[in-house]
């Protein structure tokens, strides 16, 4: 291609080539109005256009970003305006529940008592501050008589940040100063008021093993009949008398057992005899130990009758009594004496020398394994006589 | 020393867009070139040599091409005019098979002097000045404009989507003498009518409206050589 050269500098010439294009070139002695066939042009400067790709990219992150700040800024209006943060529970009248957002101004009031939905109902809590609106509500309340100056009002706070727990705990009892009431602001977690109910039905429930050590008639029995390991065995002893029967009554008899003990250990003079008696049980305990230690320390619950009918205030001896009842019943044919007096009389006094070597059995045997017992309180009416006359 | 850095700095961003600037820039930096170049050639250049050409050219793509975040401008400058050179190296090496019309031949007479010379020196001359003449008349019409040959050629449409939409536009000024007597009557590119005519976007013209003078200056009366050399061109032909 062919070109004029337009004009002429130091450093470059300005050259027009056949298609009207003005280019600039290395000014190699060129003289204007010179045509040249091969100059050296300068290198396009690298003005670079976005390519159609990148444009598009561009835009697209353009509208991302746009769209992420948005969405941003309507989170941040959500977190701070519309997201439930805390919560404060009035408890006066009604449980009244006010929801605040992070400024702490409620964002909604919800009561599941029908009086607490007539005092919403009236009130325009939006937008309001917790204070105002916990103000307005115990006031409403007390115009519409359902507290009164001097009553106790309790308000619990939950909050997610700790320290806005704190800080409404004490703006709460600060700005509730004005009102006459006897307000305290707890945390959510410090609700008391289920613990103080639950006491009573544990009582009842597991009285075998928790009224002996708890209650004080239990203690007496600890004291006598050596109190935890003979308490624990006292479920195996049981279930040797009725071996298949009573699996889990064997639980229940246990605690019957040791407060018989107790009532056996006033009656001094039946030890002597059981001590007289005590080589025909030894044996017993020889085949199966574990289950007679118990078993012994069972037996007493019937003498513990006869106190159950003097001191009636714990519930739980009747139960034992009727257990205790079974187990001597079934141990009496076993026994070659009188068999209520052996009953209870043995009770008491097996404690004593069993006390030693039934422990690391009856942990071993009763407790782990409950159906070699059952041979045993089966082996007992035969074996007492036929030990008899082995040994 | 960081005042002459600034100074420095501040020279080339003007020379960017001012040619004198450029011009002076350049010779104030002469010697700065002529090292350069030496240490390629491995010897002083001369005037007349086509490398001290060619790095004064790099020197100036170097200012035009310099930016502050590509640091030291004369580093980079260095750079460019190196560059420049091997390039011309390599080009002149590709042709280096063949023998120059200076070389003697058995009768120690040059080869040149054994081809036939079909070229009129003398009319060369004639058309040289005749050119010289118009590209005179032209540059100081164009100055009425306020536009330069630098301008121009800075202005020049780079891509050929937008030279021919600039072709389109001269060519359809060219039918409608009305519009090139609007043009020089006014001093203004007629930028509306011609998109209007030519269906082409008035953004495009109007980026290229110092192109658009001088072409269309060429394309009025008294520029016949200029016309002539672009008359593929001006007459539809295919731009290459």
């Amino acid at each position: 291609m062919k070109y004029i050269v337009m004009e002429c500098h130091g450093g470059y010439a300005v050259l027009m080539d056949e298609a009207a294009r003005f280019v600039k070139a290395a000014n190699v002695h060129y003289k204007v109005g010179q045509t040249v066939t091969d100059p050296i042009l300068m290198e396009k400067v690298t003005e670079k256009t976005p390519s159609r790709n990148i444009t598009v990219i561009r835009r697209f992150a353009a509208a991302a970003a746009s769209l992420a700040v948005f969405a941003g800024m309507g989170y941040g209006y959500y977190y701070q305006n519309v997201k439930p943060h805390s919560s404060v529970i009035i408890c006066a009248a009604s449980d009244i529940c006010l929801s605040l957002n992070k400024k702490g101004h409620v964002i909604s009031v919800t009561t599941d008592d029908p009086a607490g939905e007539a005092i919403i109902k009236e009130y325009d809590y939006k937008g309001k501050d917790k204070l105002k609106v916990a103000g307005d509500i115990l006031e409403i309340e007390k115009s519409k008589g359902l507290i009164s100056s001097g009553d106790s009002v309790r308000m619990y706070v939950n909050a997610d940040d700790p320290l806005d727990s704190d800080t409404y705990k004490s703006e709460l009892e600060d700005g509730m100063k004005g009102l006459d009431l006897n307000i305290s602001v707890l945390e959510i977690g410090q609700h008391p008021a289920p613990p103080d109910p639950v006491p009573p039905p544990i009582q009842d429930q597991p009285a075998p093993g928790k009224d002996k050590k708890d209650d004080k008639p239990a203690k007496p029995a600890e004291t006598s009949g050596k109190p935890d390991p003979g308490s624990e065995s006292h479920p195996d002893a049981p279930a040797p008398p009725e071996p298949a029967k009573d699996g889990h009554k064997a639980n229940e008899g246990p605690a019957a057992p040791p407060k018989p003990a107790h009532s056996d250990d006033a009656p001094a003079p039946a030890a002597p005899d059981v001590k007289a008696e005590d080589p025909p049980p030894p044996p017993v305990e020889g085949e199966k130990p574990a289950p007679e230690a118990p078993g012994e320390d069972t037996p007493a619950p019937p003498a513990p009758d006869a106190e159950n009918e003097d001191k009636p205030a714990p519930p739980s001896p009747p139960e034992p009594a009727e257990q205790g009842d079974d187990k001597p019943a079934v141990r009496l044919p076993a026994t070659p004496q009188a068999p209520a007096a052996v009953a209870v009389a043995v009770a008491p006094i097996p404690p004593e020398p069993h006390e030693h070597p039934p422990f690391p059995e009856d942990k071993g045997s009763p407790e782990n394994q409950p159906a070699p017992e059952a041979p045993g309180p089966i082996d007992h009416p035969v074996d007492p006589e036929a030990e008899g006359p082995l040994s | 020393m960081d005042q002459d850095v600034q100074k420095l700095i501040k020279q080339v961003y003007e020379a960017k867009t001012d040619s004198h600037a450029a011009d002076e820039l350049i010779s104030a930096y002469m010697p700065f070139i002529k090292s350069e170049t030496a240490r390629f050639i491995n010897r002083p250049p001369q005037p007349e040599d086509d490398e001290l050409s060619i790095a004064m050219f790099a020197f100036y793509e170097a200012i035009r091409g310099y930016s502050k975040l590509k640091g030291s401008f004369l580093s980079f400058a260095a750079r460019q005019i190196k560059n420049r050179l091997i390039d011309n190296y390599r080009k002149e090496k590709r042709s280096k098979g063949l023998i120059s019309l200076d070389t003697p031949d058995e009768d120690d007479n040059e080869l040149i002097d054994t081809i036939s010379d079909s070229h009129d020196e003398y009319a060369e001359n004639e058309i040289r000045e005749a050119t010289q003449a118009e590209i005179r008349e032209l540059s100081a019409q164009m100055e009425t404009f306020g536009v330069s040959l630098s301008d121009v050629a800075d202005n020049s449409p780079k891509q050929g989507r937008t030279l021919a939409a600039c072709q389109k536009a001269v060519a359809y000024a060219r039918s409608h003498p009305g519009i090139l007597e609007e043009f020089l009557r006014t001093k203004r590119v007629p930028i509306a009518k011609l998109a209007e005519g030519t269906n082409t976007e008035r953004k495009t013209l109007e980026r290229h409206r110092r192109y658009l003078v001088a072409v269309l200056l060429i394309c009025t009366n008294g520029y016949e050589i200029m016309r002539g050399h672009i008359m593929q061109v001006l007459k539809g032909g295919e731009i290459t």
